[in-house]
């Protein structure tokens, strides 16, 4: 257990070498963040509902998913994937420790800066747009056991989409594909229930929604009792699963290595 | 295939603990962070001893130089001082087996001197070494082994002292008389061997099995007065290059 806490611990510092560009590429979430929220700031004005959607509910759904969406977003991504790509992934086998259990160390050590930078966003929105309504104490203590969960569910896809290095041999169009992907099922930009239904039924059958959308549902209390439990259930049923599914991958995946030398 | 008594692929952890490895052209510190730091994590990888490491450090500082290193952040480390540096990450836990892939690629001669004695130091030791390496130099001074691959094809698989006693049997000697000297007195006493030049210098080429070089100096003495002589020794560079240009096959002798 000792190597995996250095392991995080080691991140943890080595994020601050790429702080500018770390605040640089969360300035261009901002400006999404920014955009929904201009965007849902005019269609639910003057105390417009739409599907039990009020403004202030609204603001607090896309902030939690923003939140949600700025974990994992950062260098654990490239680099994970740029250490497939450049071969370095021969040196990281040599170390005894498993492999997905140090990768998902590294993430978890460096997600601080991540979770800080956009709690520094979501106090300057509110600042500026006014207050969001709070979740109470049972809704806040399911929100973080909900919250709990997204960094595993985030760290396996970034970690899942990286394993396709080992086949494309080429990281960009599998991240654009992954991002599209995610931030539509997730339901971090639009409310899955604005969805047509057989776009919802298809969303419900992923594992995307356990992502950004149960969160922040379960923040805004539209989640609640019974019906948020199921559902955190169904965030950590997912973590199981594609935590399984990713070292089923990687053995195979790990076969195909060829490295050359210099 | 096994490791020191492990199949790699089959126990990749376990193997990992035996074996250490060094990439001349890639690198295992942590590019962002200090050496120190790089050192110490992997010291928690591999489970070392905090007393056992700070013995192996105070170690990697004696031949490697590797003190003034610790603090350093590792991208701002030249490449000689990485090398150490990788050196050190390899070897820290006292790997049975080490894997060096051009350990000593881009380094001056004074780093290369050094790591070369280290290599050699740890042969002594009885760990084992697998050397890949374009550098022929790293081979005579550290290795007993030679293994070598054309077109991925093996061919030949012996030692360098083999090597050298069956494709590097022929030495040089040049030398200056005070006077000339009549080739011919030269082939007389010399029966076997090839002379070439005349008058004063003349360069003999002889086989290290049937003459010996004091053998050949005696002659030379008989013949006039020497005022300068030079013996050139066979070296396994030129071998090499001639089984790369096929002038030699390699049967090969497997041990």
């Amino acid at each position: 257990m000792r190597k995996y806490v250095t392991l995080a611990k080691m991140q943890a510092r080595a994020v601050l070498a790429y702080r500018l560009n770390f605040v640089l590429s969360l300035f261009a979430l901002m400006f999404q963040l920014f955009a929904m929220l201009a965007i849902w700031g005019v269609m639910l004005g003057s105390g417009r509902t739409l599907e039990g959607f009020d403004w202030p509910h609204m603001k607090a759904y896309l902030l939690v998913g923003f939140l949600c969406g700025a974990l994992v977003s950062q260098a654990a991504d490239w680099r994970m994937a740029g250490r497939i790509q450049d071969g370095m992934v021969a040196i990281d086998l040599t170390k005894p420790v498993d492999y997905q259990g140090a990768r998902f160390a590294e993430v978890v050590g460096g997600a601080w800066t991540e979770i800080a930078m956009a709690l520094v966003v979501c106090a300057g929105v509110i600042a500026f747009t006014g207050p969001v309504p709070g979740p109470g104490w049972s809704g806040g203590s399911l929100f973080v056991l909900s919250l709990l969960a997204v960094l595993p569910l985030r760290f396996l896809i970034v970690y899942l989409s990286a394993l396709a290095c080992f086949y494309t041999q080429n990281y960009l169009g599998v991240h654009w594909a992954r991002l599209v992907i995610v931030s539509l099922f997730s339901g971090a930009l639009v409310p899955l229930v604005f969805f047509p239904q057989w776009l919802q039924s298809t969303a419900a059958v992923l594992p995307f929604a356990s992502m950004a959308a149960t969160p922040s549902l379960v923040y805004i209390g539209q989640l609640r009792g019974t019906e948020a439990l199921v559902m955190i259930a169904t965030q950590f049923g997912w973590v199981v699963v594609l935590w399984l599914l990713a070292r089923l991958i990687f053995r195979h995946a790990i076969k195909r290595v060829t490295i050359h030398g210099g | 295939m096994r490791v020191a008594g492990v199949v790699p692929h089959r126990d990749r952890t376990a193997n990992a603990r035996n074996i250490g490895v060094l990439f001349g052209q890639r690198t295992q510190l942590w590019w962002d962070l200090p050496v120190r730091e790089s050192l110490a994590l992997l010291r928690d990888l591999y489970d070392v001893g905090e007393a056992d490491y700070r013995q192996r450090l105070e170690q990697f500082d004696d031949v490697l130089g590797i003190g003034e290193l610790l603090p350093l952040v590792a991208r701002k480390l030249s490449l000689g001082q990485r090398m150490r540096a990788d050196l050190a990450a390899a070897l820290l836990h006292r790997p049975r087996v080490v894997y060096l892939d051009e350990p000593t690629i881009g380094l001056d001669i004074a780093v290369k001197d050094r790591v070369r004695a280290f290599l050699r130091g740890l042969c002594a030791d009885g760990t084992t070494l697998m050397l890949t390496t374009h550098d022929l130099g790293d081979i005579e001074d550290v290795c007993q082994r030679i293994v070598i691959i054309d077109e991925g094809r093996i061919i030949f698989d012996g030692s360098i002292a083999h090597v050298k006693d069956s494709f590097a049997r022929e030495r040089r000697l040049h030398v200056d008389f005070t006077a000339p000297v009549a080739p011919e007195r030269l082939a007389e006493l010399l029966p076997g061997a090839e002379i070439e030049g005349g008058q004063q210098s003349f360069t003999i080429r002889f086989d290290r099995f049937t003459h010996t070089a004091a053998q050949v100096m005696s002659a030379l003495l008989a013949a006039g007065e020497v005022a300068d002589f030079r013996l050139d020794e066979p070296a396994i560079e030129d071998v090499i290059r001639r089984v790369y240009a096929g002038d030699l096959g390699l049967a090969g002798e497997r041990p």
